[in-house]
């Protein structure tokens, strides 16, 4: 009997904990704590905990398959490699589509990137199944200089008020959740809005319930507040902003009285959160990407460059990421290009016939809806490279089986820009191989003959830091440690626990006021009575660990008891939940714990009409 | 030839054991002379891993492999026999030997209890130990108390109740009392511990009562059982291991500090208990801080007290799928199943994402069951209380109810009827 210890990072959500992979006789039997590192000191949530049961699921596919009369046929990869030159190559480059994942290692997306922009010749490459990330993520851009989070999951410990706004971390990032129970615990002041009463909002000091879409109004009445009572941080504006009168005049018309009404909370509430954010500092807004991502973090960041709560421990905007590896699959450049596609474009392009061949590399970009599902169907040739046989693998052509992140090294960078690695602590099951390794075969049998010629993930990551700027300098040796590096690294400096602690990375070195106005969304009517309160949808390696569809075995909506007794709805009823887009049917979760007149579900709706259809 | 009671110095032979151990390499030596006579398959002890915080398991089967194993590392917080019973089939096809702190020593004898480790295969050597703190808490402790860049550290122990640190430059202690004023310093478990000496060990080793020329450079072996007094005299013969009779003055220390140590850990119960409350209040306290759960598991994967495999927690006729938190019921079921037995090893609390101080409720309720009942966990094989139940008995009564939920869920007696 062996047993080992390789340290590794969670491969779940974009806090980024580090875990023990135990080894035993070559197979991962189990996680251990990782105590010594220092995002989540051995503690995790249980995906964390459970992160070992995918790797081993019998469903696991691991070997490459080629779709013949409509059924896959096991396939060697040298054959499959061939039908997909083949095929891609009678396709123009504009009429492909590439996805990249928030889910596998930078040195996977970086190799993908290049495979996009050189070998298929696309524009139109993005890493996430809906737009939400990007625009957050050009939303602190904008602002700041940089897009990312300004400060560190570890330092949201330090906050004294902490605004958490379209996040739930304590069940969607739960190690950075767990920061905020540290602050609260240190002093800190707690404000959370959100229609359901969520496990954070039950931490909470101040729980607002505020509607759903109504975010940005929320947030530029708590900066129109702080403006009114004269508690803005004037020397702070002068001296290291600009634009201030743009966010002021913008913000005016969301007077305590008129964001009431429009996030339909009552009155005084708004002028008691002005309060809190500003009574002590640091204080931090905690958010993380969902529907209008980008105007509400431009309004975060009006908040707290209005509070001078930039550039110190424990403040800032702290944008918590869905995916492990997020942060990476952007800083790696997988984004479209000025005329490319992102993933919705992408899939509005097939729908009309514009994007015929689509390269998916991990995502799972089939699950956002019955519209995606449909455009897919209209795609000539897509090749899927997964672990499992999702919704999108099974409309593939040519299904390529990825290494799980056990079997092969890398690197993911977390919501705080922290990169750490991934260890292989055995070998690829069946013949599955590591993404990026997949990708530079395939680009060598498609012709390409420099670029791809890799022997090791350590090789890619050499090349990474020569071609983006903020990794310059990071080797594989220096993420030995524990603490890793937190980018940028540029001029030698490592360890940025917190940005713009001089000045921001704008051209002028400003951090930059934004007009954000608030502007209403698809409202709910007589067809559509329910605002949706977006939940985080299982993703594939959720769906495929045991412990976890043993907790969450099926999408639920979730409403309020008084809306559910008029519609005769009890909980575990069968509910036809029908949209805009189409229908869907799930189970009832009827509960006190979500505002009357909003629902919660697991779908990009933003208001809904429920129908029982079965169940005393 | 020694014999259990016996008390002796004991230091190593071999020369790179003697470089890389703590107090002479006595520990390390009898694992070699273990491992060489085949009177264990594996050692599995505790290793650096990234740096001197990070202690990790090694299971080592070539005595060439020990050197690594040697030195204390104080911010080890593992348990190590819930590994055993997780991913070495609870030795039950190996014989493993297991360096153990006193937490490590309770929770084989609560996990044997439980028939989820063979004792019979497991030799163990026990480390006095008067704490062990957390590794990022260490290295924040010893940036802001030290005003020391905690990567600079080669070296850190506790002595004479001191947290010394070596470092590029100098040494530095700071008595730990000062430093647990400061929110620093042991886990909270630790410092309400009163395994000091882990007896129920096959050896006991440590420094308190090595004084004269030998001071720093040999252990204390307190000889616990005839397994422990064989594989000392088989190491002595073998000549990797030298001993010599204790000083009578050491011998005294020794028990002085044991006693001193003691009298702390009763301080800290009583202070951390009292803290709590007592009745409704202490009820209460425990209800809102257990509020914050986000039902990670980890508190049960990490737990010796925990073994089903059909976990009553995973019950959805008392705690719901999904639910975050978790209701009450979720902690009352580890309360019911665990309190008379749990030996406060922290895990509970060390691990917990919600900053749940687990153990703490739960040693507070353990602390209650044994005034009542008189059950010491951890120390022996005696049974918990639990165990009094006779199983048939409350069957039948439970059954003859009609509806009992654990009968219902265990053996579904309505099921094709
Ligand atoms: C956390 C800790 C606290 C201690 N506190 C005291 C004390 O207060 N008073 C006292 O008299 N002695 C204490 N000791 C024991 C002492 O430090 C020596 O381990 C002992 O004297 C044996 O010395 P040695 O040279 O023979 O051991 P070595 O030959 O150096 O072997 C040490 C053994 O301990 C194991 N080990 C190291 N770290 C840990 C850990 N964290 N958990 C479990 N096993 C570990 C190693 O793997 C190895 O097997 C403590 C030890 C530890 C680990
Ligand atoms: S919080 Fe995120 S990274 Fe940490 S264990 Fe949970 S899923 Fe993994
Ligand atoms: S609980 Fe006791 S034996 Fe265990 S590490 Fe703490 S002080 Fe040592
Ligand atoms: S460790 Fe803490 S958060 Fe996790 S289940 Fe236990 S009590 Fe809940
Ligand atoms: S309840 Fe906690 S402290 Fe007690 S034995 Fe279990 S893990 Fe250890």
């Amino acid at each position: 009997m062996d047993l080992k210890y390789v340290p590794s990072t969670c491969p779940y959500c974009g806090t980024g904990c580090g875990i023990n992979l135990v080894v035993k006789d070559g197979q991962v039997t189990g996680i251990s704590p990782w105590h010594r590192n220092p995002v989540n000191e051995g503690k995790v949530c249980i995906r964390g905990n459970r992160s070992f049961e995918f790797v081993n699921n019998v469903e696991r596919i691991t070997t490459p398959l080629i779709k013949k009369d409509g059924k896959f046929v096991e396939a060697s990869w040298e054959d499959a490699y061939k039908e997909i030159a083949g095929h891609l190559k009678s396709v123009k480059g504009d009429e492909i589509g590439c996805v990249a994942s928030a889910r596998t290692c930078n040195e996977d997306n970086y190799v993908f990137k290049n495979f996009a922009q050189n070998v298929v010749k696309t524009a139109s490459i993005d890493y996430c199944g809906r737009g939400c990330n990007a625009d957050a993520v050009r939303g602190l851009a904008d602002a700041f200089g940089k897009g990312a989070m300004t400060n560190s999951i570890t330092d949201i410990s330090d906050a004294k008020a902490i605004l958490v706004i379209g996040s739930n971390p304590l069940d969607e990032n739960p190690l950075a959740g767990r920061r905020i129970i540290m602050a609260r615990k240190n002093g800190a002041k707690v404000i959370v809005a959100d229609a359901r009463t969520s496990a954070t909002a039950k931490i909470a000091d101040l729980h607002i319930a505020i509607n759903p879409g109504t975010e940005v109004a929320f947030l530029n009445g708590v900066a129109a507040a702080i403006i009114k009572a004269g508690k803005e941080n004037k020397d702070f504006i002068a001296k290291k902003t600009k634009d201030f009168e743009k966010c002021k005049a913008a913000v005016a018309p969301c007077t305590p009285e008129a964001v009431a009404k429009i996030c339909g909370i009552p009155e005084g509430i708004v002028t008691q959160a002005a309060e809190i954010f500003t009574a002590s500092s640091p204080a931090s807004v905690v958010t993380s990407a969902g529907a209008v991502s980008g105007d509400i973090l431009r309004a975060s960041a009006n908040l707290v460059l209005l509070t001078g709560n930039v550039g110190v421990a424990g403040a800032g905007v702290n944008l918590l990421r869905a995916k492990s590896n997020a942060q990476g699959a952007m800083d790696m450049g997988c984004v479209p290009a000025d005329n490319g596609h992102a993933v919705p474009a992408m899939i509005e392009a097939a729908a009309a016939g514009k994007i015929t061949a689509l390269y998916v590399m991990g995502e799972n970009i089939a699950s956002a809806g019955p519209k995606v599902a449909e455009a897919l169907d209209k795609v000539g040739f897509i090749v899927v490279q997964d672990m499992f046989m999702t919704e999108t693998a099974a409309k593939a052509h040519v299904f390529l089986p990825s290494a799980s992140f056990t079997e092969r090294d890398g690197t993911v960078t977390n919501s705080e820009r922290r990169v750490q690695r991934v260890r292989k602590a055995v070998e690829p099951i069946g013949s599955s191989r590591a993404d990026w390794q997949i990708i530079c075969e395939l680009a060598t049998a498609m012709g390409a003959d420099k670029g791809f010629a890799f022997k090791s993930a350590d090789e890619i990551f050499e090349e990474i830091v020569k071609n983006v700027p903020d990794y310059a300098g990071i080797t594989y040796a220096m993420l030995e440690k524990p603490e890793a590096i937190q980018w940028p690294a540029a001029g030698g400096v490592f360890g940025s626990a917190f940005l713009y602690a001089d000045k921001f990375a704008t051209k002028d070195g400003k951090g930059t006021f934004a007009a954000v106005g608030y502007t209403a969304g698809e409202a709910v009517s007589a067809d559509y009575p329910f605002a949706v309160a977006a939940q985080w949808p299982r993703g594939t390696l959720s769906l495929n660990t045991a412990s976890i569809v043993r907790e969450f075995p099926e999408a639920k909506v979730t409403i309020n008891k008084a809306d559910a007794q008029k519609l005769g709805i009890s909980t575990g009823n069968k509910v036809k939940v029908s949209g805009k887009d189409g229908s869907v049917t799930m189970t009832a979760n009827v509960t006190t714990g979500i505002k009357t007149g909003v629902v919660s579900l697991p779908l990009a709706a933003a208001a809904v009409k429920l129908e029982k259809t079965e169940g005393a | 030839m020694t014999k259990k009671g016996d008390m002796l110095y004991a230091w190593t032979n071999d020369a790179e054991i003697q470089k890389k151990a703590e107090l002479g390499g006595a520990v390390t030596s009898l694992w070699k002379h273990a491992l060489e006579s085949k009177t264990v398959d594996a050692v599995l002890a505790i290793t650096k891993g990234k740096d001197l915080y990070d202690a990790q398991p090694v299971l080592i089967k070539d005595p060439k492999d020990l050197a690594k194993t040697a030195g204390s590392l104080h911010c080890g917080t593992l348990l190590l026999p819930k590994l055993i019973k997780k991913y070495l089939d609870g030795a039950e096809t190996m014989k493993i030997g297991v360096t153990v702190k006193g937490c490590d020593a309770m929770a084989f004898y609560e996990l044997a209890k439980r028939k989820q480790i063979n004792l019979d295969n497991i030799i163990m050597i026990g480390v006095n130990c008067g704490g062990s703190v957390s590794p990022v808490i260490a290295r924040k402790m010893i940036a802001a108390k030290y005003d020391v860049d905690p990567d600079k550290v080669h070296k850190e122990e506790i002595d004479k109740g001191q947290f010394i640190i070596e470092y590029e430059g100098g040494h530095k202690g700071i008595s730990v009392d000062e430093l647990e004023e400061a929110g620093y310093g042991r886990r909270s478990n630790c410092r309400r511990c009163k395994m000091k000496v882990p007896r129920q060990a096959d050896l006991a080793c440590g420094n308190w009562g090595v004084i004269g020329p030998r001071a720093g450079k040999a252990t204390f072996v307190e000889v616990c059982s005839e397994k422990g007094a064989k594989l000392l005299d088989g190491a002595v013969k073998s000549g990797v291991l030298a001993t010599e009779a204790p000083n009578p003055k050491g011998l005294e220390i020794r028990g002085k500090v044991e006693g001193a140590m003691m009298k702390l850990g009763e301080k800290w119960r009583k202070h951390d208990f009292e803290g709590l409350g007592e009745g409704k209040d202490r009820l209460k306290t425990i209800m809102t801080e257990t509020s914050r759960c986000i039902k990670c598991y980890s508190c049960i994967s990490a737990c010796p007290i925990c073994y089903c495999i059909d976990c009553t927690t995973k019950n959805p006729a008392y705690v719901t799928p999904g639910d975050i938190p978790p209701n009450f019921m979720f902690h009352l079921i580890r309360f019911a199943h665990i309190a008379d037995s749990c030996v406060n090893c922290g895990q509970c609390q060390e691990l917990c994402p919600a900053e749940i101080p687990n153990a703490m409720f739960m040693h507070a309720q353990q602390v209650e069951l044994e005034k009542m009942f008189g059950h010491v966990p951890g120390q022996n094989m005696e049974l918990p209380l639990m165990a009094f139940v006779e199983e048939k008995t409350e069957r039948a009564r439970l059954h003859n109810t009609g509806s009992d939920m654990i009968y219902e869920n265990v053996f579904n007696p309505l099921k094709g009827h």
